[in-house]
């Protein structure tokens, strides 16, 4: 049994919209957003299905590169469609400015705390000169990362945690992903069992379904959600 | 804002493109020298640029940075569903077709067909799993050949129907004067 892949707009990913159209609204100044939350409640996948629809780069940063600003530099330029990127960091930087200037774009990076600190310096250059905003996602260790950069955490305008799961959401992505119907008491047991994981929560969905489509019915009860979670947690 | 190709606003337009962010000064100063005699004879053109600045902010074109300060901005064009598959398996260099369907909201046969395409340029390989993997990063995603193809026959197929029903009119004005011939 698989699940139908929709891409269901939670409540962090509504968020994420209004940070990045808020962002938007400081048109043409230097500015960085800031998304933080632990691992696995959807960060990433919010901010590639963003990217891909905005016409937004997404980079993720990678630890290779944290002897060279070069690579990083390089890697960016590509990003943006320079297709042979200069192997000067002076002409590569120039290269992104020129890019940026003549197409402005949301930049967003991925995994952000592993960028070593001496890099903020000229990102803060690129947003400023170019105006285009960047966005930085991360793990909770990202906001004393950019607190000890005085001058890049004053620019930051938008920032968002990215919380558990709700129930509600819950709800609303069993419905659409396996057309199940959850209780409110049936969503409250698998946001609790998933600790707020959207990995954990579509495993539990998936238990629901089979148990359900065994059951030949869409009504998901309590029963059956404590049941799929048990379940999950002695991995079966 | 539609502009007349050479006309004063179009040139600033041009020109501000250009720069990708320009104050009214620097504009000024070029449509000194860029500006034809006529457009600009016997008039400031400080303020003309300023009203040029004031259809482009009305028309969304361009977005004020600071105080006479202003920069490029033409409405973003929605991204194509293809060009967003190509940004996900960028992002990811590993996904499944579920995947491509989930971000992107393709439909399956779409997301497959596009998968064929890029196999047929050598970027992707299949895995084990059935996942893809994006071995070739050119960059800018590859034409679509087949659709190019498909594209090309239709036009030669418009191109024959119009053809053939030209020489069946020719014909037909033919056999009528051969008629009216005694």
């Amino acid at each position: 049994m698989k699940l139908n892949p929709a891409f269901v707009k939670t409540r962090n990913v509504r968020n994420f919209e209004v940070l990045m159209n808020g962002l938007d609204l400081a048109e043409g100044e230097g500015r960085f957003g800031l998304v933080f939350g632990q691992a696995g409640r959807g960060k990433t996948r919010t901010a590639q299905w963003y990217a891909a629809g905005n016409a937004s780069v997404y980079m993720r940063v990678l630890s290779i590169w944290t002897t060279s600003e070069l690579d990083f530099l390089c890697s960016l330029a590509r990003e943006l469609g320079v297709l042979t990127p200069p192997r000067r960091k002076a002409s590569a930087f120039q290269a992104v400015l020129d890019r940026l200037i003549s197409e402005p774009r949301a930049i967003i990076l991925d995994e952000m705390e592993k960028m070593p600190p001496k890099f903020l310096g000229f990102i803060r250059d690129l947003t400023d000169l170019s105006g285009s905003p960047i966005v930085f996602v991360g793990e909770v260790e990202l906001i004393p990362y950019l607190q000890a950069e005085r001058r890049v955490w004053s620019r930051v305008f938008q920032q968002i945690e990215f919380e558990p799961i709700s129930a509600t959401d819950i709800v609303f992505y069993a419905a659409d992903v396996a057309g199940l119907q959850l209780d409110k008491n049936a969503a409250g047991i698998v946001a609790k069992s998933s600790g707020g994981d959207f990995r954990l929560v579509r495993r539990d969905v998936l238990a629901l379904a089979q148990m359900c489509h065994g059951k030949g019915t869409t009504n998901v009860t309590a029963e059956m959600a404590t049941i799929a979670a048990k379940q999950a947690l002695q991995g079966r | 804002m539609a502009g007349r190709k050479g006309s004063f606003a179009n040139l600033v337009r041009e020109e501000l493109q250009t720069r990708g962010r320009a104050s009214v000064a620097e504009l000024t100063s070029v449509m000194l020298s860029k500006a034809a005699p006529e457009q600009i004879a016997g008039r400031k053109v400080r303020p003309m640029v300023q009203a040029v600045m004031r259809d482009l902010l009305r028309s969304q074109e361009v977005a004020r940075v600071t105080d006479g300060v202003y920069r490029w901005a033409a409405r973003k064009e929605p991204v194509q569903l293809r060009q967003k598959m190509w940004s996900i398996l960028r992002a990811r260099r590993v996904v499944s077709v579920e995947d491509l369907m989930e971000l992107t909201g393709a439909s399956q046969p779409y997301a497959k067909q596009w998968v064929r395409m890029l196999e047929g340029h050598e970027l992707v390989r299949r895995l084990a799993d059935g996942r893809i993997q994006l071995v070739n990063d050119p960059v800018v995603m590859p034409d679509d050949a087949t659709k190019a193809q498909k594209l090309k026959a239709i036009r030669i197929h418009k191109a024959l129907d119009s053809m053939r029903q030209s020489m069946e009119g020719l014909a037909k004005a033919v056999k009528e004067l051969e008629e009216a011939v005694p």
